[in-house]
């Protein structure tokens, strides 16, 4: 059931995962989002998402999630227009992406097992099922040996890796990570932007808000610039900033 | 739906928030307390009067010097007021009959011997269908010739009206008071359970963006809000039971005490409990279902 459901709601295939078309969020008449941006992220790659605080990056995740509607222009995710999406379909749209926060977002009081559990439970995944894939993620982040540990007993790279086992554990094609490693210092940083990589490299749509200039120089990826809510640049094998 | 898993889930957060399940669960106990002692005790009263207020009945007396075809004609307008629906019922007390009532009502019956002749009226003594239209009985046969012109027709007036008041206002008093009860303890509850939720916002937050749908986050919270109505309002039965038990039974138990009358009617405890313990469940799933409603719109 899980599986479908998923697939019901991103259309499989290799056009674009996400495109923006002339999208405006206006909150109030003088606090605006983003301003009639236009752009389009294709199935399996990588961008990173940059550009000062209040630039819209947070919107534009938002819109990704549809946690807020667009007030202008066309949001479409995976082939779907997020605009004619009915409110009950919004869960499902939901478990096709994975999305991986500043603060981690775990469930507190419950262990790290319980938390990538909860994941697959939400999608009416049978008992038997998660026993067998939730140790196999865990594996995979390298947090085997931490399964029955509750999150404050984590450091701040382990609850990030708990975060992106919960949101790949459902193998989304579309991968969402705010500020991943904003919180870390730059070696567990690194440990977590090789794993956003490797998920990459399953043929994982990533996309990657961040303020980390070093990280987005050694990366070599897709960078899309925003400021003030507009597109400032878009290039690929870029670096944070143009270079001049 | 899985019931298992839901289950599972709402003891795990009972679990995991045992301070504020327990304020859930006292809340509930001490509204639930304060209802099932009250209710029992308003329909105590509340019968006492309705059975105070069919003793009130109107004596017709008929003159000595009525005849038989006068006082049948009087005992057909009764029939016909009967079947209007005034008079509940009306027995004849003759002459012999209010003799020998007086003679057991009085200490020393040996009085009466000294009597010439039996100085008594005959009578009807009738009940109303509904003591406050007794105005309109006596109106209806105070003129006819069967009836005694001095003695006439006599009802307690002044008690009546002063019983009927008495009713009303204990009947409404009480019904305004379950009322503010029940209004009270669903607000506390919900305040309550509000607090629960509003610790937790964060964590529905979380549940919501990795995709669960709304009944998937309210199930459990509605679970957990009925265990803790149920949990609350059996401590308020078992507490309530003691109570009975130890106090009002004895004191019924008691041959002087006026609770012993047998007219006056209340609700057995165990549909009380039954009642109880219902309207707890009630009231968790209904105030964690629609205050969780709030914190669902992400």
């Amino acid at each position: 059931m899980g599986r479908s459901e998923r697939l019901s709601e991103l259309r499989p295939g290799d056009g674009p995962m996400v495109i923006f078309d002339g999208v405006t969020m206006e909150y109030a008449p003088d606090a605006v989002g983003l301003d009639d941006l236009t752009l389009s992220i294709e199935s399996g790659e990588f961008v990173f998402m940059v550009g000062p605080s209040g630039s819209g990056k947070s919107t534009f995740i938002k819109l990704l999630i549809r946690e807020i509607e667009a007030t202008k222009g066309t949001v479409t995710v995976g082939g779907r227009n997020l605009a004619g999406m009915r409110r009950n379909r919004v869960p499902y749209l939901r478990r096709a992406i994975g999305c991986v926060f500043q603060d981690y977002a775990l469930l507190p009081g419950r262990s790290v097992s319980d938390n990538v559990a909860y994941a697959l439970q939400v999608t009416g995944e049978s008992p038997r099922g998660i026993r067998r894939k939730v140790p196999e993620i865990l594996g995979l982040v390298g947090l085997a040996e931490m399964s029955d540990r509750l999150p404050d007993e984590l450091s701040g790279g382990e609850q990030q890796r708990v975060s992106i086992a919960r949101a790949f554990v459902n193998h989304p094609r579309l991968l969402i990570a705010d500020e991943p490693t904003g919180n870390l210092d730059p070696d567990t940083s690194i440990g977590i932007m090789q794993l956003l990589y490797r998920i990459n490299r399953t043929g994982t749509t990533v996309i990657m808000a961040t303020h980390d200039r070093e990280m987005v120089d050694k990366m070599q990826m897709r960078v899309i610039a925003l400021e003030h809510g507009r597109l400032v640049r878009d290039q690929r094998q870029a670096r944070y900033a143009s270079v001049e | 739906m899985r019931p298992r898993f839901f289950i599972a889930e709402a003891l795990r957060s009972i679990r995991a928030n045992a301070a504020i399940s327990t304020a859930a669960t006292v809340t509930v106990l001490i509204a639930v307390f304060i209802l099932g002692a009250f209710i029992p005790s308003f329909l105590y009263v509340q019968s006492t009067v309705d059975a105070q207020k069919e003793k009130v009945d109107i004596n017709v007396f008929i003159s000595d010097s009525a005849t038989v075809q006068q006082v049948n004609g009087l005992s057909s307008n009764l029939t016909g007021l009967q079947e209007q629906g005034l008079v509940r019922e009306f027995t004849f007390v003759s002459k012999d009959d209010a003799l020998a009532d007086l003679r057991q009502r009085l200490r020393d019956p040996s009085i009466l011997e000294e009597l010439p002749s039996n100085p008594l009226p005959a009578s009807f003594n009738v009940l109303p269908a509904d003591p406050e239209q007794s105005e309109q009985i006596v109106a209806e046969v105070e003129d006819h010739p069967a009836v005694d012109e001095e003695l006439g027709v006599r009802f307690a007036a002044d008690t009546a009206d002063r019983l009927l008041t008495a009713a009303r206002i204990i009947q409404w008093a009480g019904l305004a008071l379950i009322g503010i009860l029940l209004i009270a303890s669903v607000l506390l509850i919900g305040n309550t359970i509000r607090l629960s939720i509003f610790a937790r916002r964060r964590e529905v937050e979380v549940m919501k963006l990795v995709g669960a749908t709304n009944w998937f986050i309210r199930w459990p919270f509605v679970i957990e809000g009925v265990l803790c109505g149920i949990a609350g309002a059996a401590l308020a039965v078992v507490l309530l039971l003691v109570i009975k038990l130890a106090v009002v039974d004895a004191w019924i138990a008691d041959a002087d005490s006026a609770l012993t009358r047998n007219d006056a009617a209340t609700i057995g405890f165990v549909w009380l409990a039954v009642l109880l313990v219902a309207a707890g469940a009630v009231v968790g799933a209904l105030g964690s279902g629609i205050t969780l409603r709030r914190f669902l719109r992400v």
